[in-house]
């Protein structure tokens, strides 16, 4: 279960002033959902937070891990320490960048057994079984550079759930891919978030992306107040 | 940690360009500074070497008959410069004859008092009693041979009767530990020897006649005196002097010339030796930061998925200390191969086994030690960059 409220940031750079807004924001295990909107609306400031790459101001922020009964203030894990945070960032979240974010030295199958090194997982079924799925054995001990882009996403998808984590987060996953590729990571991230109750989070420039994922959707909606700030909020659109 | 260095050493062997332009900068100050190290240990060694193989460079001779007492005589010997010490006769004591029992002919020869651990004896069997060791060319005049009798006679024009010791050859010297007509005796019996042209009656050696030897107040005209080290030559001499106000004759002011040589050469080679290795820092610098930064988006990529900050920041450490492993291996081996030429080369002015190029132990693990040192510095900063790695950047680039 992931849970954000009444969460609040305010960022200001070279004179300009941002303020992102999330008066609600709530995803149940397996359940995904996209967050469309322009650049500079404030997407990626929200999949910072959602990331534990940024503290919110104010609000709160839960999110319950895998075999966990509670859900955890995340917001708290920011008054730990630095490697702490980067733990849990590391066992219970899972990234899909837009260019894959692959590590170049490593071959396919060592990038995404990467995070299970990391938090000690010694159990490998779920690693092979994914670049058996995905379609990445024959490529299993080839370098990204050797690999298409479209086996590249398909790598880095593999290495963000292959320790199955709470939440995907996934930032413009198809932004490279040509749009029949895009149908297929969307429909790859979906299926195997739904078979790991793993929630997934993603943002699109186009809202075209939760009709192909059947996802719910948010959009953030700006405007500017008479002193020069740029609000943004993030808000389910509705039907 | 492990996962760092594996990342690290992955990293390093995938992008071998930048791996061999690091080795090439740090290999290109190391050589050098190695080859001129050793050429400057090669040449001090040499003056060392030859100044040590003359054993009479760490003598302390006085010069004329003084008059130094038994308690003097301990008093040196417990100086912490004093490596030998044997008293000296009077000069009238230190000419005798010798003769091969075998054969007729008397040969004269020089005297000089000697126990165990006389640098002339370099390690061999000293005089003791009634066995004496001589030069090679008093073995060759008087037909000597190890372990042949010897007869040493004394005359006196004073003394009825002339002195016979019946001895025994223990050792030959070769002539550039013992030049000339010379034999080592043990000072026991040389006192007697001197005894006998004093005039005291010596009956045991059949001289019946002359005053009661024991009677005669022991004094001793001269030191045989060896500093324990080359460096302690100077210091012996000085503290000789200063004590007893006697002439003396030494080699300490060549010796303090080439202690003085090697200090300057030493100095010389910390100030070229300081400049490249922070020239090489320098370079590193830059060259360490450089990479970092290309990597960036890597390394918050690592960051991203659960590298701590420490983690990340040990790549780019663990990378320049492989890397200068690296350019150690590759820098010796370089070195031995120019000591090999060089060898080659100047063959021709080197003496058999003189090395031109030498490298102690010690100065190697030296080079090593300020190598590792020197490029953990110059990858700190890197290190500090990549310490601060936002990994938010991979969604913002």
């Amino acid at each position: 279960m992931l849970r954000l409220r009444d969460i609040g940031l305010t960022l200001s750079e070279r004179g300009r002033r941002f303020r992102l807004e999330v008066p609600e924001f709530t995803l149940e295990p397996g359940a995904r959902c996209v967050i469309a909107g322009q650049s500079g609306s404030g997407k990626t400031l929200f999949l910072e937070i959602l990331g534990l790459l940024r503290p919110p101001e104010a609000g709160q922020y839960l999110l319950r891990p895998h075999g966990a009964r509670l859900a955890i203030d995340m917001t708290a894990l920011w008054q730990g320490s630095c490697a702490e945070l980067t733990r849990f960032r590391g066992r219970h979240l899972g990234f899909v960048l837009q260019a894959g974010g692959l590590v170049p030295f490593l071959s396919v199958r060592e990038n995404i057994t990467l995070p299970l090194v990391l938090v000690k997982q010694a159990d490998r079924t779920l690693a092979e079984a994914l670049i058996e799925g995905l379609g990445l054995a024959p490529v299993a001990t080839a370098r990204p550079a050797q690999l298409s882009m479209g086996q590249r996403q398909r790598v880095a998808i593999a290495r963000a759930i292959a320790h199955r984590p709470a939440l995907l987060i996934a930032d413009e996953p198809t932004s490279a891919l040509d749009p029949d590729l895009r149908r297929d990571v969307y429909a790859l991230l979906c299926d195997l978030a739904e078979a790991m109750d793993t929630a997934v989070v993603l943002s699109s420039h186009d809202a075209d992306a939760a009709s192909l994922t059947m996802a719910r959707l948010f959009r953030t909606l700006t405007h500017t107040d008479e002193q020069g700030v740029v609000h943004s909020q993030l808000l389910e659109a509705t039907a | 940690m492990m996962t760092s260095f594996n990342l690290a050493w992955r990293g390093l062997l995938h992008e071998k360009i930048y791996l061999w332009c690091n080795i090439a900068v740090i290999c290109g100050v190391l050589v050098p500074l190695l080859v001129l190290q050793g050429v400057k240990s090669g040449v001090y060694a040499a003056l060392m070497a030859d100044i040590a193989s003359d054993p009479t460079a760490l003598s302390v001779t006085t010069l004329g008959d003084q008059g130094f007492l038994p308690e003097d005589i301990a008093e040196v010997a417990q100086w912490p410069e004093t490596g030998f010490l044997s008293p000296r006769t009077r000069n009238i004591g230190n000419i005798v004859l010798v003769q091969n029992p075998a054969g007729s002919v008397l040969r004269d020869a020089t005297t000089l008092p000697s126990t165990a651990g006389d640098p002339l004896l370099n390690g061999g069997v000293p005089p003791a009693g009634s066995r004496v060791v001589v030069s090679a060319l008093l073995a060759e005049v008087a037909d000597l041979t190890e372990g042949a009798p010897i007869n040493i006679l004394a005359r006196s024009e004073a003394r009825p009767r002339a002195l016979l010791i019946a001895a025994e050859v223990a050792a030959i010297l070769p002539s550039e530990r013992l030049a000339g007509a010379a034999m080592l005796i043990d000072p026991t019996l040389l006192e007697r020897i001197e005894a006998y042209y004093e005039g005291y009656a010596l009956p045991d050696l059949g001289i019946e006649d002359g005053a009661d030897l024991a009677t005669r107040v022991i004094v001793h005209e001269g030191l045989r005196l060896y500093a324990r080290t080359l460096a302690d030559v100077g210091a012996l001499e000085r503290r000789l002097v200063k004590r007893f106000e006697v002439p003396t004759r030494s080699q300490a002011a060549q010796i303090e010339r080439v202690f003085r040589l090697g200090r300057n050469l030493d100095l010389a080679f910390a100030i070229i030796a300081t400049t490249a290795v922070l020239g090489l820092i320098a370079a590193l610098v830059f060259g360490f930061w450089a990479d970092v930064q290309r990597k960036k988006q890597m390394l918050a990529t690592l960051a991203l998925i659960g590298f701590t900050p420490r983690e990340i920041a040990c790549i780019p450490l663990l990378q320049a200390l492989l890397t200068a492993v690296f350019a150690l291996v590759i820098a010796f081996v370089l070195f031995a191969g120019v000591a090999q030429v060089a060898g080659a080369v100047f063959a021709d002015v080197l003496q058999s086994g003189q090395p031109l190029i030498l490298l102690p132990v010690t100065h190697g693990a030296v080079a090593v030690a300020v190598t590792l040192v020197s490029v953990a510095v110059a990858a700190t900063w890197a290190s500090l960059s990549a310490l601060g790695t936002d990994p938010a950047i991979v969604f913002r680039s």
